[in-house]
């Protein structure tokens, strides 16, 4: 993994691994480097409060004006119909569906920094429960089947990011679905530290050089003008697992379905 | 609404001050709109001798000089104002400014959409709800 590639809780890990060989080398008589680390974390959650202040200042501030062009090119459309082309409403009309998309990217950074600057209670969350919970809240789950795996286990995490979690990577498989007889399966198993829960679908599949790509923000692998998309939601849902101390990664194949895994670490109350 | 007294909107934005005055005249309601644009103005609008007291307040959080919060904190301490209800419209959907909001005894917190056409049912609702309700003043 790269540097810049790693969450400022990686890198924090990192740090405090680090601090024993520090701590002995301290106290051989050289210089305190521990003092350095601390002042590195320091700096580093100080950037971290800020970046994460300004995104939120930035995208909220952002979405006034962008609101008020949208009301007026609909108005301009509206009161001015008669005097407007075919072809001058073609140019509000694609006008109107930028500005919604724009919308769309705005409110997904809010969201974004949102996670880790809002953090609700863990608690236990029965897995089992929650799942048909969120298949329920889908829109086109018929088009699929849900495999669920009898026994899920109780994990102790915030409730609505967990859900969220699930309703993202079920709600993907849905979206992408290209089989007739559309198939997800949701299984977890018992990995000792952790529990792992996967995500199978027998979809279109992902091409290998894409499966890190998917996670970042604001990709997405189909134009935006064919599907719209913000490209966050994979984003979200690997920043919630990351904070929460787990993994996730995808396991896909062009023409072979995918599988997204995820994990979650043994905690209780 | 009811009654004939005026609707006094507080809001910076000349074009999200237009959208309500364009809601308000698509929907036929009769009462006056009053536009003011912080919280201080609506102060002493609502100070002012001559004036008709509102019906009701339209509240935006972000403004300059005097924001929304700070206009309630005011207006709720006010023997003469803290009856006339107010209704927060807003785009900020931050857990805080809901609590401080209802702390401060608003009628109601309405998030501005982006489509115009929905915040047109926005302000179709708060009509309906308060030409229906009963309010607390004097005359």
């Amino acid at each position: 993994m790269k540097d810049e590639d790693k969450t400022k809780e990686q890198l924090i890990a990192e740090l405090n691994r680090l601090r024993p060989l520090v701590d002995a080398q301290d106290a051989a008589g050289g210089k305190s480097v521990a003092d350095v680390l601390a002042k590195a974390q320091a700096d580093v959650e100080a950037a971290d409060r800020e970046l994460k202040e300004f995104v939120y200042v930035v995208s909220h501030d952002l979405r006034a004006p962008l609101r008020a062009v949208r009301q007026l090119a609909s108005w301009l459309a509206e009161d001015h119909a008669n005097s407007l082309s075919t072809e001058g409403k073609q140019l509000i009309d694609m006008l109107l569906g930028r500005l919604d998309r724009m919308n769309n990217l705005l409110e997904a950074i809010l969201q974004y920094s949102r996670i880790g600057r809002i953090k609700e209670k863990e608690r236990d969350v029965d897995v089992s429960s929650l799942i048909p919970h969120v298949i329920q809240t889908l829109s086109h789950s018929n088009k699929v089947k849900m495999l669920v795996q009898k026994s899920l286990p109780t994990v102790f995490f915030e409730h609505k990011r967990l859900e969220e979690v699930f309703r993202r990577l079920l709600d993907n498989a849905i979206k992408f679905m290209d089989k007739p007889e559309g198939e997800v399966k949701i299984r977890c198993q018992d990995d000792g530290t952790h529990w792992k829960f996967s995500i199978e679908d027998n979809g279109p599949g992902i091409e290998k050089k894409y499966h890190e790509k998917v996670f970042r923000i604001f990709q997405t692998l189909a134009a935006r003008d064919e599907l719209e998309s913000a490209g966050m939601g994979l984003t979200l849902t690997k920043k919630i697992i990351e904070s929460a101390g787990g993994t996730i990664w995808l396991e896909s194949e062009k023409g072979k379905g995918s599988t997204f895994l995820f994990t979650i670490p043994k905690k209780s109350a | 609404m009811r009654g004939a007294r005026p609707i006094l909107l507080v809001e910076d934005d000349k074009v999200d001050a237009m959208a309500v005055k364009r809601a308000v005249k698509e929907l036929n309601i009769a009462n006056k709109l009053e536009h003011v644009g912080d919280g201080e103005q609506a102060l002493e609008f609502l100070r002012h001798p001559g004036n008709d007291t509102p019906c009701l307040i339209l509240l935006d959080i972000n403004m300059p000089r005097m924001n929304g919060i700070e206009f309630l904190r005011v207006a709720k301490a006010d023997e003469q104002l803290r009856r006339i209800p107010v209704i927060v419209l807003t785009t900020s959907k931050e857990d805080q400014d809901k609590f401080d909001s209802f702390n401060l005894g608003v009628a109601g917190y309405m998030i501005k959409p982006a489509d115009y056409l929905k915040f047109v049912d926005v302000v179709r609702a708060i009509d309906v709800y308060w030409t229906i309700s009963e309010t607390a003043d004097e005359s």
